[in-house]
C-alpha cells in the first residue's frame, strides 16, 4: 500500500492555480490592453493633428481679416496717427523760444546771430552771437542766461570790443553757446 | 510546464517594451496636439473676437470725415510737396516776409538726416525702420498671434516709422513777421519740423546801421509714409483692445493744426525783438 503525502504548502498550491490557462489570458490581456491603448493614442493622436490643421487654416483667414481692404485702412488710419501723436508729442515752438528769450536778454546787449539746432532727443543747440553796451552789461547778461530755465549748459565763447559807428565805442561783441532742454521748444 | 511559467513575464516584458518603445512616445505626441489644439482654439476664439472688435472700429471710422481728412493732410501718402510749398508762400506772404532759395532734399534726407527723431525711418537700414530700432531678424520675436506664420509681421515695423523729405529756405523779414511766420510754420496743415534755424540781423558798415530786416535760414522736416496695404498684427490689437482710435492723437493734431493765430506780441517786459 502506498500513501500520497502532499509536502507543498497551501500558498504553493495556490501559485499552481496561477498558471495554464488563467495566466495565458492574463498575458494576452495585458498585451491586448497594451497594443489597444496605442492604437487609441494613434488614432486621436492623428485626430488631434487634422484638427490642428483645420484650426490653423481658419487662423490664417482670420487673421488675413485684418488685410482685408475696409480694415487695412483702418490699422493704416491708426497707425498714422500713432506716428502723429509721437510728432506732435516732440513738436518744437520756435517762437516760443525766442519769446522766452527775450526775458533773458537783457535791454543793453543785442544779438547780430542767432543759431538754433535740434537734436534728435528733442534738446536743442543755440548758438549766440551778438553785443553788450558794456562789459558790466554782459557779466549780468552771462549771468541772466544761466538762470534761463531750459537750460542744460552755457559756454561763454569769447568776448572782444567791436568797432562802433561814427567813432563812438561799439560795446562789447561776444559769442556763446546754449544747449536747452526739450521742453525750451515746448509752449 | 516550464513554458507555462515563462507565459507570464514574458507578456509583462513584452507589455513593458511596447509601452516605452511606442505608447510612450504615441502618448507624448498626442499630448503635444492635444495641447497645441487647445492653444490654437483660444489663439482663434481670440482672432475671432479681435476682428468682431475690429468690424466695430471700422464703422466708427466711416464716421470721422473730418479726421481723416485732417490726418491725410497732415501725414500724407506720398512726397508730394506741392500743396505744402504753395501753402508756405501763402503763410510767408501773409506774414509779409519775403521767401527764397526754397530746396526740396532727397526723401529721409530731411532737414537733420542724422538728428532725426526715432520716429522718422532711417534711409540706411532700409525702408519701415525706425532709427534705431532692431531688424525683423535681430528682433527674433514673431508676433504675439500668429507667429511667423504671418507676413503681417514685416508691416508692422513699417508702420512704426514715417519718412521725411527735407525742404530748406531762406526767409527776410522783420522781427515781427518772422515771429508771425514761425507760428505759421508751427500749425501748418501738413506736419513739420524745423530742425534748423538761423537769424541774422546784419552787419553795420561804414556808419549805417544794420537794418531792420532779419534773415531766416530754415531747414525743416515734412512726413509722408506710404499707405500699408497690409495690416498690421500688434496695431490690430491695440486696436481692436481699446475699440476705439487714438482719441489723444486727434486730440493733439487738432490742437496743434487748428492752434488759433495770435498776433506776435512784442512786448517790452518780455517779449523783446532780440536784435534791437
Amino acid at each position: 500500500m502506498t500513501t500520497n503525502i502532499n509536502f507543498s504548502s497551501p500558498q504553493e498550491a495556490e501559485k499552481e492555480s496561477f498558471s495554464g490557462k488563467p495566466v495565458l489570458i492574463l498575458s494576452v490581456g495585458v498585451l491586448a490592453a497594451i497594443v489597444a491603448s496605442l492604437l487609441v493614442l494613434n488614432f486621436l493622436g492623428k485626430k488631434y493633428a487634422a484638427d490642428n490643421q483645420g484650426i490653423a487654416s481658419q487662423i490664417t483667414l482670420e487673421q488675413n481679416k485684418i488685410n482685408e481692404e475696409g480694415l487695412a485702412d483702418v490699422l493704416d488710419f491708426e497707425g498714422r496717427l500713432n506716428l502723429l501723436e509721437r510728432v506732435a508729442d516732440g513738436h518744437g515752438y520756435w517762437d516760443g523760444l525766442l519769446k522766452k528769450m527775450g526775458a533773458y536778454l537783457l535791454p543793453e546787449v543785442k544779438l547780430t546771430k542767432f543759431s538754433g539746432t535740434r537734436n534728435a532727443d528733442g534738446s536743442g543747440l543755440i548758438e549766440l552771437s551778438g553785443t553788450a553796451v558794456n562789459l558790466d552789461a554782459l557779466s549780468r547778461e552771462l549771468i541772466l542766461l544761466k538762470s534761463f530755465p531750459d537750460l542744460a549748459s552755457l559756454e561763454f565763447k569769447e568776448a572782444g570790443e567791436s568797432a562802433g559807428q561814427n567813432g563812438q565805442p561799439g560795446g562789447i561783441s561776444f559769442d556763446a553757446s546754449l544747449k536747452v532742454d526739450e521742453s525750451a521748444f515746448q509752449k | 510546464m516550464k513554458l507555462k511559467v515563462l507565459i507570464l513575464p514574458l507578456s509583462l516584458v513584452v507589455a513593458v517594451a511596447l509601452a516605452i518603445f511606442f505608447v510612450k512616445p504615441s502618448f507624448s505626441e498626442f499630448m503635444a496636439a492635444r495641447s497645441e489644439l487647445k492653444e490654437k482654439t483660444a489663439l482663434l476664439e481670440n482672432l475671432k473676437s479681435q476682428n468682431q472688435k475690429l468690424q466695430n472700429v471700422k464703422s466708427k471710422w466711416d464716421s470721422l470725415g473730418e479726421e481723416q481728412t485732417l490726418v491725410a493732410t497732415a501725414l500724407p501718402e506720398t512726397e508730394s510737396v506741392d500743396a505744402y510749398i504753395s501753402e508756405l508762400f501763402s503763410k510767408a506772404a501773409r506774414s509779409g516776409i519775403l521767401l527764397s532759395d526754397v530746396k526740396i532734399e532727397q526723401a529721409n534726407q530731411g532737414a537733420g538726416a542724422a538728428t532725426s527723431p526715432a520716429y522718422v525711418c532711417s534711409a540706411a537700414s532700409g525702408e519701415g525702420l525706425p532709427q534705431g530700432a532692431p531688424s525683423p531678424e535681430e528682433a527674433g520675436s514673431p508676433d504675439a498671434i500668429g507667429g511667423g506664420e504671418n507676413p503681417a509681421g514685416q508691416a508692422t515695423v513699417s508702420a512704426n516709422c514715417l519718412k521725411a523729405t527735407g525742404i530748406s529756405m531762406t526767409a527776410k523779414g522783420t522781427w515781427e513777421q518772422m515771429l508771425d511766420f514761425f507760428k505759421y510754420l508751427e500749425d501748418m496743415n501738413r506736419i513739420s519740423e524745423t530742425g534748423l534755424l538761423g537769424l541774422d540781423s546784419g552787419t553795420e558798415s561804414a556808419g549805417q546801421p544794420a537794418s531792420d530786416l532779419l534773415t531766416a535760414s530754415i531747414s525743416l522736416d515734412i512726413f509722408f509714409k506710404p499707405a500699408d496695404s497690409k495690416g498690421s498684427v500688434a496695431l490690430a490689437q491695440e486696436l481692436a483692445a481699446r475699440g476705439n482710435f487714438n482719441q489723444k492723437a486727434i486730440e493733439k493734431m487738432k490742437t496743434l493744426i487748428y492752434a488759433p493765430y495770435n498776433m506776435p506780441a512784442v512786448s517790452p517786459g518780455s517779449e523783446r525783438n532780440l536784435f534791437k
